[in-house]
């Protein structure tokens, strides 16, 4: 410090002086930099779904789970009432054609995976004509997964997530009948033709008597590429070694009869499904899981799907695993179904949000000798 | 005033693309958890990005740690 330094000094308390900010062209400058600074902040904001008009988002969609099925901390937020399953896949190479996935490869893969219902209170009893699901994660050696997500209804029956977000609004049951609103079912339907369709084919199959004799299938499509690069458009399903029986007329009381029973049936001998690629021809409309592809369609069998074991879902078992339908491997690619990008994105918050909330024991137990 | 010591080139060019980069990730990343359409697409891009930002940073000062870390935190909710 000089004497040299003073003239400066004064110079400098003068521009760092807070009346320097009230000149016209700071404060231009300083509006520009605001207003900048505003603007992306709203775009950020509205990037965010955060500004009306809020549009349906995974957020809103949980929320709205939780809102018609009840608060039920700790489990999934759709397809709640579930068992274990362990087994493995015997891949025969057929599908190897279609999709260079080490999956279709010949050999044997362990699989770890799921039986439920679809729904979201997990101590629902079991009824006839609950949708059952099978959801699996094959285990590659690579140390890579695959997981499906399978129901045993042959189509879907919303082609996108703001049907399937309307649909759950329409059937929520009513908080002084207990029962759903006939007219918001019958306005949600009047607005859906496809859901009317897709509803009139399940009713055309018949379900099963258990989940041991069910068929369960992709719904969505996805596309498999093989060693050559070639992309065929495919829906899987597995079907049941088990000869199909139908759902009888009168259900047991037992309120979780349909698990009881296969319990018992897979501690008798392991349960099997034929794992069946059916391959989708130009035309077949990839995109609408509503919509059935024809009957006459080619079907590859990839091979046997085992399930040896069940157990009560616990810590580190199928409990804590998401089956995200985008958890896919090279060779298996989404196809253009919308439904594929919201389930994916959902079942990351239901999973996100049961990750952080204290468990208690599922309703489904699992006693006796396994296998 | 003059700008007597400005940095190298390389590191500007990096230090701007950076700055893009990483608010681009932020947008990507509240739109995508934002969004049940483009969910998936989002995701495709929100990870190789996050490696790549991550890859760049590490490269060159590699006894960043604060960025590291930050980073290595953004990799856990990658993982999904």
């Amino acid at each position: 410090m000089t004497r040299d330094d003073s003239p400066r000094k004064a110079d400098a308390s003068e521009r760092y002086d807070l009346r320097a900010l009230l000149t016209r062209s700071v404060l231009t400058r300083l509006a520009v930099i605001g207003l900048a600074t505003f603007l992306i902040a709203a775009c950020f904001a509205w990037t965010g779904n955060w500004l009306p008009p809020r549009h349906l988002d995974q957020t809103s969609m949980i929320d709205t789970f939780e809102a018609v099925n009840g608060p039920h901390p700790g489990f999934r937020r759709n397809h709640a009432k579930g068992v274990c399953l362990t087994g493995w896949f015997d891949s025969n190479g057929a599908g190897a054609r279609l999709s260079k996935a080490v999956v279709f490869g010949p050999g044997r893969v362990p699989v770890t995976g799921r039986f439920a219902l679809a729904g979201g209170m997990p101590l629902m009893p079991d009824r006839p004509n609950s949708v059952r699901s099978m959801a699996l994660n094959f285990e590659l050696p690579d140390g890579e997964v695959w997981r499906t997500g399978m129901n045993d209804i042959p189509v879907f029956v919303v082609k996108d997530a703001q049907a399937f977000h309307d649909q759950l609004v329409a059937t929520k049951p009513d908080a002084t009948t207990g029962k759903p609103d006939p007219e918001g079912a019958k306005a949600f339907l009047a607005a859906h033709p496809e859901t009317v369709a897709a509803l009139a084919i399940i009713k055309m199959h018949p379900f099963s008597s258990g989940f041991a004799d069910a068929t369960y299938n992709s719904l969505d499509a996805f596309r498999l590429t093989n060693s050559a690069g070639v992309s065929t458009p495919v829906r899987w399903s597995v079907q049941p070694v088990d000869a199909f029986a139908p759902e009888p007329p009168n259900s047991p009381d037992d309120k979780d009869y349909l698990f009881d029973a296969l319990i018992a049936r897979v501690h008798k001998a392991p349960a099997q499904w034929r794992l069946i690629l059916t391959i989708g021809q130009p035309g077949d409309p990839t995109n609408d899981a509503t919509i059935p592809w024809p009957a006459d369609r080619e079907r590859v069998d990839a091979g046997t799907l085992t399930v040896a074991g069940l157990e009560a879902e616990a810590p580190g078992n199928c409990r804590d695993i998401n089956f995200d339908p985008l958890v896919l491997r090279d060779g298996i690619a989404p196809s253009d179904d919308p439904l594929l990008s919201a389930r994916s994105a959902a079942y990351s918050v239901s999973f996100t949000r049961r990750a952080g909330e204290a468990k208690i024991p599922s309703a489904v137990h699992v006693v006796g000798g396994g296998t | 005033m003059t700008m007597l010591n400005r940095f190298p080139l390389f590191s500007r060019v990096l230090h701007w693309a950076m700055a893009a980069l990483i608010l681009a990730m932020l947008f990507i990343g509240v739109g995508m958890v934002s969004s049940l359409s483009s969910y998936q697409r989002l995701v495709a891009i929100h990870k190789p990005m996050g490696i790549l930002i991550r890859n760049s940073q590490a490269g060159v000062s590699p006894k960043s740690h604060i960025l590291r870390e930050i980073f290595g935190g953004f990799r856990i909710f990658a993982d999904g």
